[in-house]
This record gives C-alpha cells, sequence and structure tokens, in this order.
C-alpha cells in the first residue's frame, strides 16, 4: 500500500468516502488533523501553566515566610530539562523519544513544591493545562462530520496521536471538542512510549485491537508518521497537507514574531488567536462583527486594567455601576477565571444600581447642596432654572417658595448662562440662597431618606465592610462617585472610593482625595493620549454597547422594611425608545460577550498585559472613531439616547457643536478631508488644554 | 443588513483591516496619531498585506514544495 497526499481537505474526504467500503477500521490522527489550534506553535501553552504554577508557589513561599521567588521561566526551564531526561531515558529503552505528562510533571511539582507534596496539586496543575489545551483547539468541522458519517457505517474509530499527553488526557479534549462518543478508543504514545513516528505503534495497535492491516485505513497530516509509517505495514494512509491551514499558521506565527520586536502588533496579535475557525466562524450580523473584532479587545482592555488595578492595590471588592456595569460584571465572570486562574486574591464582584438621578438627592442627605454640586446641574444646556435643581435633586419646588422670594428670585428665574433671558446678578443670588440656612434645612429634610434608603442598600451589599473599594463605571465626569461619596463621607465607616473609569473626561475638576479618587483606565484627560483620546468623538456609543437591557435607576425610597429600589417606567415613549435601541444593540453586546472570552484565553496564552496590547487598542480607537467609513457610521450609529439629568429645555446661546459622527452620510462620503479636518480639530483642542 | 464573518476568509479581522493599518501608519507619517508605540515597519506590513491579499492562492499551490522551499529558505537565511 502506498500513502496518498492531498492539500485540500475537500479532496481527501472524497478520496476516503471512495476507499471507504473497503475498509473496517479508520484511524485519526489528533492535532492539526482532528483538532487544529489557533497558536502555530503547540508549545504557546506551556508559559500559561508555569506562570499558573510560579504564582502557586510564590504565594505559598509568602505565607511561609519564605525568601525564595520562583520566576515563570524558571519553572519553565525545570519543566524542559524534566521532560527532556525522560526523553533520553525513553530514548534508551524505545524507539521513540517519548515522554509523558504525568510522570515529568510530578517530578516537577515535587522538585518545585518538596516531597510531601500530594497528587491533588498534579490533579490542578493538570486541569488547568487541559483547560488552556481545550481554549486554543477547534475540531476541523468537515472531518469530524466524516468521522461521524464512517461511525454511522459501523467502522472501528481510533484517535492516535503522537504526544506527551496521556490518552485519558486526549479523551478529555475530545469530549470538549464534542465527539468522543464517536470514538472506540483513544491511543497516545505516553502511555505505551511506542510512537506512530518509528511504526511501533501500528503493530502494537494491530495486536490490542486484533486489526488487520490490508482493512485500515489511516489518515493524519505528517508524511513520515501518518504516511510512510502505516503504508510499510500495508496500511492505506491519506496524508492532509492544507494549504490554507499552512497559511493561518504561517500568519499567526508572523504576527507573533513582530510582536515580539514592534509593541503595536501585541494587541493585534493576540486578536489573530481570538478568531473563530471552522465551524465557529459562521456568517453574523455585522453589529455582531463589529463587536467582536472592536468593541471586544477594547472593553475586554478595560476589564483587565480593572483587574490589574485592584491586584496592584489590593483591593478586594468591585461595585460595577448599573447600567453599563452591566455588561463589565459580564465581561468580568467570562475573562477574569481565565486570567488570572488560580489567584485567590481576586476581587468579589457585585451590580449596583445608581444612577446620577437616584444618587444626587441622596448626596444632599447630611451635607445639604452647595454650590459646586449646584453647578453641575447647569453643565448640560437642557437645564435652565431652579425647577431643573428641584428635578435633579429630588426636591419639591414649591417648599421653597417662600426662600426664593427672599432671594428675590422665582421658579423660572433663568439661572443658565446658555439661555436667554439670563442675568448674572439672578445666579449670584442663587449662589446666596445657597448659604441660607433655612434652604439647606429645607435640603435636607427633603433628601434624608433618600440617603437613608442608599445606605441600607448598600450595608446590605456589604459596601462598609471593606477598607477599599472599586467603583468600576463608563465614565466620564465621575459624576454617580461624585454623589455617593458625598452621600457617605461622613460615616465613619466609609470606605476608600477608588473609581476605575473607562474613560475620565473630567470636564469639570473631580475632587480627588486619598479617600476618593477616579482613573481612567483607557482614556483619562490627566495623561496625554491623544489617540485614545478619539473616545469623545461618541461617547453616547460606548454606553449604549454597554448598557444594562433594564430601565434605569430613578431614586431610593425608603419603607418601613428597609428601602426600595425605585426604576423608571418603560410603557412611555423613552421607555419605548429605549427597549428599540436595546434590540438594536443586541447583536453588538452579543459579538462583545464572545470576543471577551477569546481575548481572555489568548491573553493568558500570550502573557499579555494591558500595556502591551493599548497601542493596538489606541490603533483601534483612532481608525473606528476618528476615521470610520461612512458604512460604518450608518450601520451602528445609535438610534436613541436617553438622559433624565439633561433637561428638556432648547439653549439658545450655543452652538451645537459639530461631530464626525452626525455629519450627513454624503459628506462623509464626498468630503475627503472631513476626517482630517476634525482630527486636527482634536489635536488643537488637546494643545490648548 | 447582510450577515458578515467575523474571519474573513483572508483570515484577517472581518475584512481587510490590514489595508486600514497600512492607511493609519501611513497619515502617521504627517500627522500625529497618537500613541501607537513605534507603530510598524513598512516592509513588516507589505509582508503581511501581500500574505493576507494573496495567500489564499499562493499557500496551497506552494505546499508540494514544502520541504524543499524550507530548506532554500534555511540556505538563504545562513547566507545572510
Amino acid at each position: 500500500m502506498s500513502m496518498q497526499q492531498f492539500y485540500a481537505l475537500g479532496q481527501l474526504i472524497e478520496e476516503g468516502e471512495r476507499i471507504s467500503n473497503t475498509v473496517d477500521t479508520v484511524s485519526f490522527d489528533l492535532f492539526d488533523t482532528l483538532l487544529i489550534r489557533r497558536i502555530h506553535n503547540p508549545d504557546m501553552v506551556k508559559p500559561a501553566v508555569a506562570r499558573y504554577i510560579c504564582h502557586k508557589i510564590n504565594k505559598r513561599a509568602a505565607k511561609e515566610g519564605t525568601r525564595k521567588k520562583w520566576t515563570w521561566e524558571q519553572v519553565q526551564k525545570l519543566r524542559d530539562t524534566f521532560e527532556q531526561e525522560q526523553r533520553q531515558q525513553t530514548g534508551q529503552r524505545f524507539d521513540d523519544f517519548e515522554a509523558c505528562y504525568p510522570d515529568y510533571m510530578g517530578q516537577l511539582v515535587t522538585a518545585i513544591f518538596g516531597e510531601q507534596e500530594d497528587k491533588s496539586l498534579l490533579r490542578e496543575i493538570t486541569d488547568y493545562e487541559l483547560a488552556v489545551e481545550n481554549s486554543v483547539l477547534v475540531p476541523r468541522h468537515d472531518l469530524v462530520e466524516w468521522l461521524k458519517r464512517l461511525k454511522g457505517q459501523g467502522k472501528k474509530i481510533l484517535v492516535v496521536s503522537d504526544v506527551y499527553l496521556p490518552a485519558a488526557h486526549l479523551e478529555r479534549m475530545i469530549e470538549h471538542a464534542g465527539f468522543l462518543d464517536q470514538v472506540d478508543a483513544v491511543i497516545s504514545s505516553a502511555d505505551s512510549f511506542l510512537a506512530k513516528a518509528s511504526g511501533k505503534a501500528f503493530p502494537m495497535l494491530q495486536e490490542q485491537f486484533g486489526l488487520n492491516y490490508e482493512r485500515w485505513l489511516h489518515v493524519g497530516d505528517n508524511p513520515v508518521s501518518d504516511g510512510g509509517r502505516p503504508a510499510e505495514r500495508g496500511i492505506q494512509s491519506l496524508v492532509l497537507r492544507d494549504g490554507l491551514e499552512k497559511m493561518r499558521k504561517s500568519l499567526a506565527k508572523r504576527y507573533y514574531n513582530y510582536a515580539l520586536g514592534q509593541p503595536f502588533y501585541r494587541g493585534r496579535c493576540l486578536q489573530q488567536l481570538m478568531l473563530p475557525l471552522e465551524a465557529e466562524n459562521i456568517p453574523q450580523h455585522p453589529l455582531y462583527v463589529k463587536g467582536f473584532n472592536v468593541f471586544a479587545p477594547i472593553l475586554a482592555g478595560f476589564i483587565q486594567g480593572v483587574a490589574e488595578h485592584c491586584l496592584h492595590a489590593g483591593i478586594r471588592r468591585i461595585y460595577f455601576f448599573s447600567r453599563e456595569g452591566w455588561l463589565f460584571e459580564q465581561l468580568w465572570n467570562r475573562m477574569i477565571p481565565k486570567m488570572y486562574a488560580g489567584r485567590e486574591d481576586l476581587p468579589e464582584t457585585s451590580y449596583f444600581y445608581v444612577s446620577r438621578m437616584a444618587l444626587a438627592p441622596a448626596s444632599c442627605g447630611h451635607a445639604g447642596l452647595d454650590q459646586e454640586h449646584a453647578d453641575i446641574v447647569f453643565l448640560p444646556s437642557g437645564n435652565k432654572d431652579f425647577r431643573d435643581v428641584c428635578r435633579v435633586f429630588g426636591l419639591e419646588a414649591d417648599a421653597f417658595s417662600d426662600i426664593l422670594t427672599s432671594h428675590e428670585l422665582r421658579q423660572d428665574t433663568v439661572l443658565s448662562p446658555l439661555h436667554e433671558g439670563f442675568l448674572p446678578r439672578n445666579r449670584l443670588c442663587f449662589n446666596e440662597m445657597l448659604q441660607d440656612e433655612f434652604f439647606q434645612d429645607e435640603v435636607r429634610k427633603q433628601t434624608l431618606p433618600a440617603q437613608q434608603a442608599l445606605h441600607r442598600y448598600m450595608e446590605e451589599q456589604g459596601f462598609f465592610q471593606e477598607s477599599d473599594v472599586a467603583l468600576v463605571d463608563i465614565g466620564w465626569l465621575g459624576t454617580i462617585q461624585r454623589f455617593l461619596y458625598r452621600s457617605i463621607e461622613h460615616r465613619e465607616d466609609a470606605p476608600r472610593c477608588h473609581g476605575l473609569l473607562f474613560g475620565a473626561t473630567r470636564g469639570i475638576p473631580y475632587p480627588t482625595t486619598p479617600a476618593n479618587s477616579i482613573t481612567g483606565i483607557i482614556y483619562d484627560r490627566d495623561r496625554f493620549d491623544l489617540a485614545a483620546s478619539t473616545v469623545l468623538y461618541n461617547r453616547d456609543l460606548f454606553e449604549e454597547a454597554c448598557r444594562a437591557p433594564h430601565s434605569t435607576l430613578n431614586g431610593y425610597r425608603l419603607t418601613e422594611e428597609g428601602y426600595e429600589l425605585v426604576f423608571r417606567h418603560e410603557d412611555d415613549a423613552i421607555g419605548q425608545a429605549e427597549k428599540e435601541q436595546d434590540r438594536f444593540f443586541a447583536p453588538l453586546q452579543e459579538g462583545i460577550m464572545a470576543g471577551a472570552e477569546q481575548y481572555a484565553a489568548s491573553a493568558a496564552i500570550l502573557g499579555y498585559a494591558v500595556r502591551d496590547v493599548k497601542p493596538w487598542l489606541n490603533y483601534l480607537l483612532v481608525s473606528r472613531m476618528a476615521f470610520p467609513k461612512a458604512k460604518e457610521i450608518k450601520e451602528i450609529c445609535q438610534r436613541h439616547h436617553l438622559d433624565d439629568f439633561h433637561g428638556q429645555h432648547k439653549a439658545t446661546k450655543v452652538a451645537a457643536a459639530k461631530e464626525l459622527w452626525k455629519c450627513s452620510l454624503v459628506k462623509l462620503r464626498w468630503r475627503p478631508f472631513l476626517r482630517i479636518e476634525f482630527f486636527l480639530r482634536l489635536i488643537k483642542d488637546h494643545l490648548h488644554s | 443588513m447582510k450577515k458578515q464573518y467575523v474571519t474573513g476568509k483572508n483570515y484577517d479581522l472581518g475584512e481587510g483591516e490590514i489595508g486600514r493599518v497600512i492607511s493609519l501608519i501611513l497619515r502617521d507619517k504627517f500627522i500625529p496619531m497618537g500613541n501607537l508605540n513605534g507603530g510598524s515597519r513598512l516592509k513588516g506590513l507589505l509582508v503581511l498585506f501581500l500574505s493576507h491579499a494573496f495567500g489564499r492562492h499562493i499557500f496551497p499551490r506552494i505546499i508540494p514544495w514544502e520541504h524543499k522551499l524550507h530548506r532554500l529558505y534555511l540556505l538563504i537565511n545562513r547566507n545572510k
């Protein structure tokens, strides 16, 4: 018998189907045949395992007060040494220089953790290694389908592999790939040290399963092990040398090698490993594709940044602020256990219901309303007079009639300079009124129940049990955290609040203290980062992309039993519009979540931190936010955006800011320098600020 | 809306990401685009562009001579 080589999978399966009547047994090679790897080099999973072991031993050393600290490179080197030693020893007794994972890893665990170490640690490490392997393995759809057809025809199906993992481990991989029930036996050279490479595996299989060489077909990817060796025994063999697989691996290798010398490519290399392959890569909604390829790396980078910050600062509790925090928490749950496997110092997470409208009243329950916070109301152009102040801070305007009169003000006196009829004198009167004790007493009286309800909610959430908490939100001014901290700062058990924002635009200075600070992970105005500042092109887009599919919180209501969260009704026109927007962005969120999972698996393998991928994230932001295609803007631009904090008044003295994302499609298509114009304007604004 | 693939036929992100990278890197030569950490060398970009654009046609054609080409590649590298 001779071997046949094929350069495309379809041709191999066609020939296999043709000769399948002449065989009773079909054996398949496993790696690069039935299962392909996203990575170009199988050894790339080993550093991830070395990091896992390194973390475990260093944690133990810290507990025991031992001085020696391991690096993952040392662990990796030791593993390689033990593996090589075993291969040399095997080579003296057998034709193949094979190794067996449990043997040399057992040696490694004993050498690192000490003689007394039991089997459970090796099992834990093995589980992690197999989980990492599974994250990079993808079944070849067409080949697995053919395998199933062969099984259906009553053929004996064997999976044979030359690898250091024993058959029991390979079975777990095949089970994860979803076709273990179609396989009669899995055979690994690690169990017998008889490999396909020398051809010794085939007589062993023939004897073990009582096979007839002439009615046996072997399929694999190696011309020697899977082609020449079985052919020498009279076994029909089909060898697949797939040109497209070669291309895919060549690209992955090129990106990886470029990333070693040019940091710009690190994020791109990570994204190359994230890509869905084979049956995973099915036609998807265009927003799903945007979510996977653009938003997922950016948001996953943000979540990784949050994790790095918390681990570095020793923060043990994270609160994800509604509503954008809903997606952030989902991403955290999908990513962080994979990226920081085995770490016990990961913070606990909670989803925390907040909104500016709900927190504004609670912030006045103890401290009253000061000028700094009243001024925030007049930042959006839609707010105009005292009624807007009352709407934002949950006050009853009529109760202030006498106080307003005594300060020569009315409820409808214009207090915003952006509106017609504004007199600076009125604003001075308003500021004087804020100093009035009667005014402050009335404010406190009206807002105290909201604050008490908030405190009960926070106590239930364990907010006051930690000394440091991370508050994660999308951005931008940190108003939510500002209101939240103001409502608790008088309490002795108030924790230090570390605000971790996707983008910190700091339009108004944040009152930073050691106990209360904000940091922008992807963009922070306090760090000069021109590329990242392109998030400012369309902030609403990020908000909508991350928003939870539930209505916004309107307030905290004090009840006899404790508190009640009051949500906005969804049955009015705005509520319906929001629901429509949620439905519109549902595929985008699906893509983000799927992409983030792959990001975590790839980042764990490559060992990249956020700083490694940041240049690529900057590229994604600039190319998608500042230089988008007209078609992209049309596809992704959000339909509705609700913001209760902004009032309904139309400002007369403010010119609508020119925004690229609000330009007409005709302009976007036919003005070649439009994007450059806006980008130069961004540079100018940055230099001025 | 017409459905799309996350992985393009040329193993790029969606469709034509490499083209966007090239255009941004070239733009970066004239206007600062921000921190791209040195960006990319043009030779590397060109190789990637050719690999993505023509790899689908080239790789299946050269794979029968993979071993001979590999030897040639090693020889060239040794003489460098």
